[in-house]
């Protein structure tokens, strides 16, 4: 009854002017972004981070939010007429979209896109509202043996998840970590590789070092390519169709429930709950020759797992501080900067803030549904201008977003450097997911380890004789114990 | 400065303890790739070598923007303006298709969204965010 309130309350701030404006304008910048190969979700989060720094932080979480469901919707665009997905979210959806295209279908694709969006993610947010209270009451018996099991959990299954070669992934998780290590230490405010200088003492900020991770690194990536034309002539009605939701109603469903389920997963994301809710929808399917070929089920299956996989990716940053995605570690991030704490202790000390959090992403639904209907012709002209020149003006803004939160130069050969590593380690196929979750763990990861020896005094045996502790350590070495070819080989003979 | 072994610290709270770990962990992972990388043969693919001259031409404009040029005390849509021109131009002739627009439209062109995207920028982020620029 409380939350209902506190639901309430928060739906009513946001029917303000400037809330309407700020969702609205936030969610159209999150498509664009979305639309532009390249641009991730995870660096319209880190840019629209130091864009909206002085802004109330309601105002400004409802802006990240609004980008983020934006920008994941947006991206299925650029996978239906280009082939290229916008975002690694829309890979699965770019499979059936780009053909249904390619059989002069475009405008519907995009019904679907929209229709599997706005659905999959209404089913996250009736999860977000769930489950997150109930996880957070879970997490309140959580102590520092329990947080590091869990937030290395989120490393290591981005690493084993995002890339082709989990071993690079972990390598990956690990140099986040490592990089979250620089500065001062969070129990005695020891300097640690520092060097004697005073610019590493605050350590690698966490928005310089995205934004150079997922902006300047992308930005190399796409520059290095020669350009591709869009199919972007005759399209068919866009309006979404009532019968292929009530034909595919049960492929909706099960996809809404595995796009949450994976974005609950720490680490693992929304392009994971596309492909998952893909991979379930074929295999259930009466049709599944089709798949590939123009699915529209296939499609609908794709698009709803991912949106439904952002309030679910949502719902461990604020219960348990240890997010579900990278976009959703940035989200964390900027909640932290607006002087929010996301943990267990959110629902106790502000649960008013993880029902505005709801809220908010009902309102980028509907934002999503709004621009899904009556702006997708004009929308398209963004894939028109040449990368040639976005990507420079782009690169413009990552050099500004990286100052602008310190004001310090310093901040952007931090960019500068982790894009140049970041670059030339994903064009060997390193993902570059892993790192960033690394970074934003590495802190809980490295005092909860020292915390728990502490409070153990110096005994291990808590780290894995603890029920939630010894589970997830169990599933950590299970991790590592997949990857060996032997283990494997005797799985399989024994199923 | 003091150790904090003589500030009488708990030793299992030592700050090197996580950069240990991780450092033995990393050596652990680079060896299974070092030892892997043997097995396979690998070989530089041809589309990388390709677009060799264009990583190293954004990185040297890039590079050369941010790293050189922001922050001497030239006015930032100045420079702005300069990297936009260079970088515009250079990717847009690289991208032009045969028969396409000539390149003195696209140096024209090139210059105008230039200068108009420089100083939108710069009073963006100057006069509505509020950012002392670099």
């Amino acid at each position: 009854m409380e939350g209902l309130q506190h639901l309430f309350g928060a739906l009513v701030g946001l029917a303000g002017p400037w809330q309407i404006l700020y969702a609205l304008g936030a969610t159209l910048t999150g498509i664009v972004i979305g639309l532009l190969p390249g641009l991730s979700a995870t660096l319209g989060i880190a840019l629209m981070t130091t864009l909206t720094v002085k802004m109330a932080p309601a105002d400004a979480i409802l802006v990240l939010v609004c980008v983020y469901v934006g920008a994941i919707y947006g991206g299925s665009r650029t996978g239906i007429l280009l082939n290229i997905p916008g975002t690694a979210a829309n890979a699965a959806a770019t499979l059936d979209g780009h053909e249904l295209a390619r059989q002069g279908q475009a405008g519907r694709a995009m019904g679907i896109s929209t229709t599997g969006s706005v659905l999959g993610s209404l089913f996250g947010v009736l999860c977000l509202a769930l489950f997150t209270p109930l996880l957070a009451e879970v997490a309140l018996k959580f102590q520092a043996f329990e947080f590091f099991w869990l937030a290395l959990l989120g490393v290591l299954m981005s690493g084993s998840l995002t890339g082709d070669d989990p071993l690079k992934g972990w390598l990956m998780g690990i140099l986040g970590l490592a990089t979250a290590q620089v500065g001062l230490d969070g129990i005695h405010a020891h300097p640690r590789f520092t060097f004697g200088w005073n610019e590493l003492s605050g350590g690698i900020a966490l928005i310089p070092a995205l934004v150079g991770a997922f902006g300047f690194a992308e930005i190399l990536m796409v520059l290095a390519e020669p350009a591709r034309k869009a199919m972007l002539n005759a399209l068919d009605s866009i309006l979404p169709r009532l019968a292929d939701v009530l034909r595919y109603w049960k492929t909706i469903l099960r996809s809404g429930a595995i796009g949450v389920f994976v974005g609950i997963l720490p680490g693992v994301g929304e392009d994971m709950g596309a492909w998952a809710s893909y991979a379930a929808a074929k295999r259930f399917s009466p049709e599944r020759e089709r798949f590939g070929k123009g699915s529209v089920e296939g499609m609908m299956a794709a698009e709803t797992g991912d949106n439904a996989a952002i309030p679910g990716a949502i719902i461990p940053a604020l219960a348990l501080g240890v997010p579900g995605s990278a976009p959703a570690a940035v989200l964390m991030a900027a909640m932290i900067i607006h002087g929010v704490q996301p943990g267990p202790m959110l629902m106790v000390t502000q649960p008013q803030f993880a029902y505005g959090v709801v809220a908010i992403t009902l309102a980028a639904t509907l934002c999503i549904l709004v621009f899904g209907l009556v702006m997708v012709r004009p929308l398209l002209w963004v894939l028109r201008v040449p990368r040639a020149i976005i990507m420079p003006i782009v690169f413009v803004l990552c050099v500004l977003g990286a100052y602008a939160i310190s004001s310090r130069v310093f901040d952007i050969w931090v960019m500068l450097a982790v894009g140049v590593v970041v670059f030339v380690l994903r064009r060997r196929g390193y993902p570059a997911a892993p790192f960033v979750l690394g970074i934003v763990l590495g802190d809980i990861v490295d005092k909860s380890l020292r915390r728990g020896l502490v409070i153990s005094d110096g005994d291990p045996t808590p780290f894995f004789a603890r029920p939630i502790a010894g589970v997830l350590a169990t599933i950590v070495l299970l991790i590592f114990l997949w990857q060996v070819p032997a283990v494997r080989r005797l799985f399989s003979r024994q199923a | 400065m003091d150790r904090l072994e003589s500030l009488s610290i708990n030793p299992l709270s030592a700050p090197g303890l996580m950069p240990g770990v991780l450092g033995a962990l990393l050596v652990l992972f680079g060896g299974l790739l070092l030892l892997r990388s043997r097995r396979r043969t690998g070989a530089a693919t041809a589309a990388a070598a390709a677009s060799a001259p264009r990583v190293a031409l954004a990185l040297l404009l890039c590079l050369g923007y941010a790293g050189g040029l922001l922050g001497r005390g030239l006015p930032f849509w100045l420079v702005s303006a300069g990297f936009l021109f260079a970088s515009i131009l250079a990717f847009r002739l690289l991208d032009r298709d045969p028969g396409g627009a000539g390149a003195g439209r696209i140096a024209a062109s090139s210059a105008a969204i230039a200068l108009a995207a420089g100083l939108a920028i710069a009073h963006l982020f100057q006069d509505v965010f509020l950012v002392r620029l670099p």
